[in-house]
């Protein structure tokens, strides 16, 4: 899903047709209303690119308070226009997103966790639930890169570029990573799409 | 007339797997994260500049004491020319309050008087008759 980014126009006024760097530079001047706007544009993201690369709703909140924190740091240093102040956001939140999941490893969970179709409940059983379900599941078996990749391409709707510079690696890396990541998903939910209504 | 699922069943096309894309769970943050983070934000937000009041000078104190610089402006004005009708013709202002007259004033003085007093005798034309 893509998400509309924010214009160069200016607004007189709070609201979304500030860019995000209008908002950073209004943050560290002081203005008490940027800091909500922000947050309201980059935590949602953020949010569910942690949770899907590390299937865990509380260590992702862990990452996005984190990379926020970070970015309030770092705001009266921020040059506007050098960077996109999402695909930094990003690039933090994968870092910190990678060293749970090495520090998970460190301590014998290298094995993914089971499909979680067991656990749907009752009113989980929506066909759109399922999907989601078999799909948080089949993206904790690929590689953390490849799993960066697919969820930044295919759920958050990034442009291989801004992929790239996410992850510090090619555009040409970033199509590879994401062709064998969803060839790998569409191996693993191959036996499930009957059940999936796919 | 479904077939049962199978291991070797043929990996999912772009688009079902676009379906499933699409239907990615996406949580939304708590109110617990957002205040969590708006915390942060307060925390760390640099201080807005004060804006800076300037010191108050002599005079722009004295202009505030009596009312603004028009006022001022008027008695300045008021008390310069007092001093200019002091200095300029101070003889005048003396003669006038408490200093006798000279002979010069005194003649003209008398000089009118006579002539108030003829005409008072010769009213109408009498001043044609002295001059023929």
């Amino acid at each position: 899903m893509a998400y509309p980014e924010t214009g160069m126009d200016m607004a007189l006024d709070h609201g979304t047709q500030l860019t995000d760097d209008a908002l950073l530079a209004l943050y560290a001047g002081g203005d008490p209303l940027a800091a909500s706007e922000l947050t309201a544009r980059l935590a949602p993201r953020l949010l569910s690119f942690a949770n899907k690369m590390l299937h865990d709703l509380t260590e992702a909140e862990d990452v996005v308070q984190d990379t926020m924190l970070r970015l309030w740091k770092m705001a009266p240093d921020w040059v506007p226009g050098a960077a996109k102040l999402s695909t930094w956001a990003f690039r933090v939140a994968s870092n910190l997103c990678t060293d749970r999941l090495r520090k998970r490893r460190g301590i014998g969970l290298d094995e993914i966790a089971e499909p979680v179709s067991d656990a749907v409940g009752a009113e989980a059983q929506l066909m759109q639930d399922e999907r989601a379900t078999a799909l948080d599941a089949a993206l904790q078996t690929l590689p953390d890169r490849q799993r960066q990749a697919v969820v930044l391409r295919h759920i958050e709707g990034l442009s291989n570029p801004d992929i790239a510079e996410i992850l510090e690696i090619s555009t040409e890396a970033v199509e590879s990573l994401t062709a064998r990541g969803k060839r790998a998903l569409a191996a693993t939910l191959a036996s499930r799409k009957e059940e999936l209504g796919l | 007339m479904t077939r049962p699922p199978k291991p070797d069943a043929a990996p999912l096309d772009d688009a079902a797997l676009n379906a499933l894309f699409k239907a990615g769970s996406r949580p939304q943050p708590s109110a617990a994260l957002t205040a969590r983070i708006l915390r942060d934000a307060a925390t760390h937000q640099p201080q807005a500049a004060q804006p800076v009041v300037p010191e108050r000078g002599l005079f722009a104190t004295l202009a505030a004491v009596f009312g603004g610089w028009p006022t001022l402006g008027g008695l300045a004005t008021a008390t310069l020319a007092g001093l200019y009708i002091g200095f300029a013709q101070p003889d005048l202002l003396g003669q006038t309050l408490d200093q006798p007259l000279d002979q010069t004033d005194a003649d003209f003085v008398l000089d009118l008087t006579e002539e108030d007093a003829l005409l008072g005798l010769f009213p109408g034309d009498a001043l044609f008759f002295e001059e023929g």
